[in-house]
């Protein structure tokens, strides 16, 4: 087996109510780095995450994650085994604060008996949460509830919340969508670290500027279907690509 | 955990403190019928306050929750009818009892979910009571378990307490009740309470912090089990009997009417809706044949005019409410 390969399914397919979300995907994903799925709308991008980490069972197909079988586990286990996402809308506990949103993120599920009980957290945990709150540059608004805050801040704390344990592998769906030209800066910034940190992130994204300044690799979804699969500058290239992208086929889109 | 920060919890705890204040002072002067009546107003709130717990921080609806009451209420009377009469004896089976089937219960009926889960916890609970009903030779069918008095509670170190009197006995569930609120204020304000609260609010993305929400929902389905069979125990021992009607499901009913009645975002509200609940229902007793029209009626009314309960309506006065 490839000792740098960290995910890989084989023949991945979803269907809903018979409309083929996922067809025959087969897809392998390295260590390391950026790696950037991109497609029109409707294209399966969304339906891939979710069946990857859990959210959604495949109608068929395997998934491989480091030489292990996850295709029948729970959302749970396989967050436990290293694999996160942050999600399209917003996602957050939005009548608490952002200090009880970093913090929840940070329990762990497996926190033994004493202290679920326990009057206080864990010193290690309130020091974590100190540190993303600061690195989010929200020192002044833990105590504010998250839904008072600006979407670009939402946004943020939607990263954050999947990345406070930090994952091997993270999924981000959309994380610039709708946010303003300084804000996408803040978030590229954001993902370069958390590669750099030793993360391999799969993004999904629409804005191409993000994912060319990002990705070292590019996969096409196209009707459930991986349509290209090579570097930014090839993908720039592919023919196909561009039929799909300049929409000359129109009713494809 | 910080949860005392803000205005609104300051509220809750001197809603706590002003309606225990108020049940140690009147319990001090009241005639003996006025004692029954407040003794059940605190034994309804501490069912109500484990059934919160499930029902507004979970978010579950549960019609099974007089099984545990009964559970608990017939454990404590067999105990003191068939193994020696001792009240410390009987409480501690009795809460076993009440852990044992909330369990079992517990585990089944959080096989499914919403309204699901709440058909089976029915299901669940008219099985309870219908074997309550039949076992005869156990539980007496519907004369139920009679004669069950309370007496002297015998401690290591101590004097001997006697619960007969009233009055003493009054004292007791007021201690009892104190504890169960002081339990509950820790549990919301720990960890485990910021997990639940979590849960309630984004169960999938709980999911993808690690969390088995299934799990944390069967510790709070249980430990809501555990205060409504202390609620049981209490109340035998104030009746003197056990009555197959404690397992039927409209004795569910009550503590769901009394966490609305109170304000189901409200850690204090149980307390306050119970007790209003006990008050009101005593009073249309005594002045009307048709009190359970007028029962409904209040409840439509507190349903759809007052949708965060009593605690709800004096925050939004006060301006603390934060929706």
């Amino acid at each position: 087996m490839n000792e740098s390969l960290l995910l890989k399914t084989d023949r991945l397919s979803k269907t809903f109510k018979g409309m083929q979300a996922l067809s025959d995907v087969n897809l392998s994903i390295d260590d390391g780095g950026v790696v950037s799925i991109i497609g029109p709308n409707g294209a399966g991008k969304s339906t891939l995450i979710n069946v990857l980490t859990g959210l959604l069972r495949p109608n068929g197909g395997r998934i491989i994650f480091k030489g292990k079988n996850i295709t029948k586990l729970s959302i749970q286990k396989r967050v436990k085994y290293g694999i996160n996402r942050s999600f399209q809308i917003n996602s957050l506990f939005n009548t608490m604060t952002v200090k009880e949103n970093i913090l929840l993120s940070l329990l762990n599920g497996e926190l033994h008996f004493k202290g679920f009980f326990a009057n206080k957290l864990p010193a290690e945990i309130e020091y974590t949460a100190k540190e993303l709150i600061d690195d989010l540059n929200m020192a002044d608004k833990m105590n504010v509830e998250v839904d008072k805050l600006s979407h670009g801040e939402q946004r943020l704390i939607e990263i954050t919340l999947a990345i406070a344990k930090p994952p091997r592998l993270l999924f981000l769906d959309e994380p610039t969508s709708g946010l303003s030209s300084g804000e996408r800066d803040m978030v590229i910034n954001k993902i370069k670290k958390i590669a750099d940190a030793g993360t391999t992130v799969v993004l999904v994204e629409h804005n191409m500027d993000v994912v060319f300044s990002l990705a070292r690799r590019i996969i096409v979804l196209h009707r459930g279907r991986i349509l290209a699969d090579d570097t930014p500058s090839n993908i720039k290239q592919n023919p196909e690509v561009k039929k799909v992208y300049l929409g000359e086929d129109v009713n494809d889109a | 955990m910080k949860a005392i920060y803000d205005p609104a919890a300051k509220l809750e705890k001197y809603t706590f403190f002003t309606l225990l204040l108020g049940y140690a002072v009147v319990g001090l002067f009241a005639h003996s019928f006025l004692s029954f009546i407040l003794i059940k107003a605190m034994i309804l709130s501490i069912f109500s306050l484990g059934y919160s717990l499930l029902f507004s921080r979970v978010g579950l609806l549960s019609f099974g929750h007089a099984a545990f009451y009964a559970v608990g209420a017939y454990a404590a009377g067999l105990v003191m009818i068939h193994m020696g009469n001792s009240m410390v004896l009987s409480f501690f089976i009795s809460m076993l009892a009440a852990v044992v089937i909330s369990a079992v219960i517990g585990f089944f009926s959080l096989l499914r979910t919403k309204i699901y889960f709440a058909m089976l916890t029915l299901a669940f609970g008219m099985g309870v009571y219908t074997i309550i009903w039949e076992w005869t030779s156990l539980t007496g069918g519907d004369d139920g378990l009679i004669g069950i008095n309370r007496n002297v509670i015998h401690l290591p170190l101590f004097n001997d307490i006697s619960l007969v009197p009233i009055k003493h006995y009054y004292f007791f569930v007021l201690l009892c009740l104190l504890i169960s609120i002081l339990i509950m204020y820790y549990l919301v304000n720990s960890p485990f309470g910021l997990i639940l609260k979590g849960i309630k609010q984004n169960e999938t993305r709980m999911r993808y912090g690690g969390f088995s929400p299934k799990i944390f929902a069967f510790a709070v389905f249980i430990i809501s089990g555990l205060f409504a069979g202390l609620s049981g125990y209490l109340d035998v021992f104030l009746e003197n009997n056990a009555s197959p009607a404690m397992a039927h499901w409209s004795e569910s009913a009550l503590p769901i009417f009394a966490v609305l009645l109170g304000g189901m975002e409200s850690v204090a509200g149980p307390l306050v809706g119970a007790t209003i609940l006990t008050l009101i229902v005593t009073f249309l007793q005594t002045v009307s044949q048709d009190w359970k029209l007028w029962y409904g009626l209040i409840f439509v009314f507190v349903i759809l005019g007052f949708r965060g309960g009593i605690m709800g309506f004096i925050k939004n006065k006060a301006g603390l409410d934060n929706e």
